[in-house]
């Protein structure tokens, strides 16, 4: 395990589920790092604000339910979960309709945890 | 202290919202890189001008504008191409980088 | 600049395991450390040596595990990933009796915890062909 400062990491998202497959890619990722005990913030833009709706039923398909993997993320201490607020709103949605509680974040929110990440991920 | 981002992008604008999400999410003063297909985005006009009015250092990576026949002498005066030395350069100077696709 | 470098992309499906590459190439010329690279997703396939590319195009999987070895970088393709893909060490390829190994020798499996940990060690993380 690193000795290394604590580093702030950020992991964003931006493929809708199961028609590609990058979603459970950055999920891992974001486990991984909070795992290490790294500050993690996960933010969810454009079409990957959709791994997050309700009533997701991907047995249909024969795939994995990936919504139902995100209610792991308090157990990792990862708490810091934004969806971008202009996707939510173009897609006809709201935080309602999201499996876990979010922060709705804008833009502008989004390029404040950028510009203050050591490193980005954008998968 | 500045810390900018280099934003790396590799779709083009007339074929992605690569491009787009990442200037929604830029900060002034950051640099951004157009690879790959993103080289053909100087191709768009209104892309280019939401681009230029973003504020950020813009860059085209030279060998991928060669492969594609896109002519760096015709180039806007406001974008700058550089070769993978320059790219290099760029990921050191800037703090970070995050690549959009 | 010590930097870690991470693969996404297949070397047959895009051109961006191939700017990695030269990335790559260019910091080592440049006098940077690469610290690690790690190939992730379908970026374990640029680690499957049993690739056949045709006579008239770029070797890529070669043309990596020459670079990886030359200058003895240590290089790790994610065992979830490769293992999904059929990109296995002697040791999967034994326990999982796919008969054959096909794992680049400039390589090996490990998993996400090294790109992490890759990440908190670096100066820069770049990352191609998400």
């Amino acid at each position: 395990m690193s000795e290394h400062a604590r580093k702030t990491l950020t992991f964003i998202t931006r493929k809708a589920p199961y028609g590609q497959h990058g979603a459970k890619a950055s999920l891992d990722m974001v486990l991984s790092a909070a795992v290490f005990d790294q500050q993690v913030h996960y933010i969810f833009m454009s079409e990957g604000v959709l791994q997050l709706r309700r009533g997701q039923q991907p047995g249909a398909i024969d795939a994995k339910d990936l919504s139902a993997a995100f209610s792991a993320l308090p157990l990792y201490d990862v708490d810091s979960i934004h969806v971008e607020a202009e996707a939510l709103q173009a897609r006809g949605m709201s935080a309602q309709d999201l499996v876990i509680p979010v922060k709705v974040a804008s833009a502008a929110d989004i390029a404040t945890l950028i510009h203050h990440s050591d490193a980005v991920f954008n998968l | 202290m500045s810390t900018p981002s280099l934003h790396i992008v590799n779709k083009s604008s007339l074929d992605s919202n690569a491009l787009t999400s990442c200037l929604a999410v830029s900060t002034p003063g950051d640099c951004l890189l157009l690879i790959e297909d993103g080289a053909y985005s100087v191709l768009d006009p209104s892309g280019l001008q939401t681009l230029l009015h973003a504020h950020l250092e813009i860059y085209v990576l030279a060998e991928d504008m060669q492969a594609r026949g896109l002519d760096a002498g015709s180039l806007d005066s406001r974008l700058c191409c550089v070769d993978y030395a320059g790219f290099v350069a760029l990921a050191c100077r800037c703090a970070r980088t995050v690549s959009w696709s | 600049m010590k930097f870690t470098i991470v693969v996404q992309a297949a070397p047959a499906a895009s051109q961006s395991a191939w700017s990695a590459y030269q990335f790559t190439r260019s910091a080592l010329a440049a006098g940077h450390e690469i610290y690690r690279v790690f190939f992730y997703g379908d970026g374990v396939h640029n680690t499957n040596s049993l690739s056949v590319p045709p006579q008239d195009e770029f070797d890529l999987v070669s043309a990596w595990t020459a670079l990886l070895g030359e200058h003895g970088i240590d290089a790790i393709s994610c065992v979830s990933s490769a293992l999904k893909r059929g990109v296995l060490d002697a040791g999967e390829a034994d326990r999982y009796e796919r008969g054959c190994a096909n794992l680049s020798p400039a390589v090996t499996l490990s998993g996400l915890g090294q790109l992490v940990d890759a990440t908190l060690v670096s100066d820069r993380v770049i990352t191609f062909g998400a």
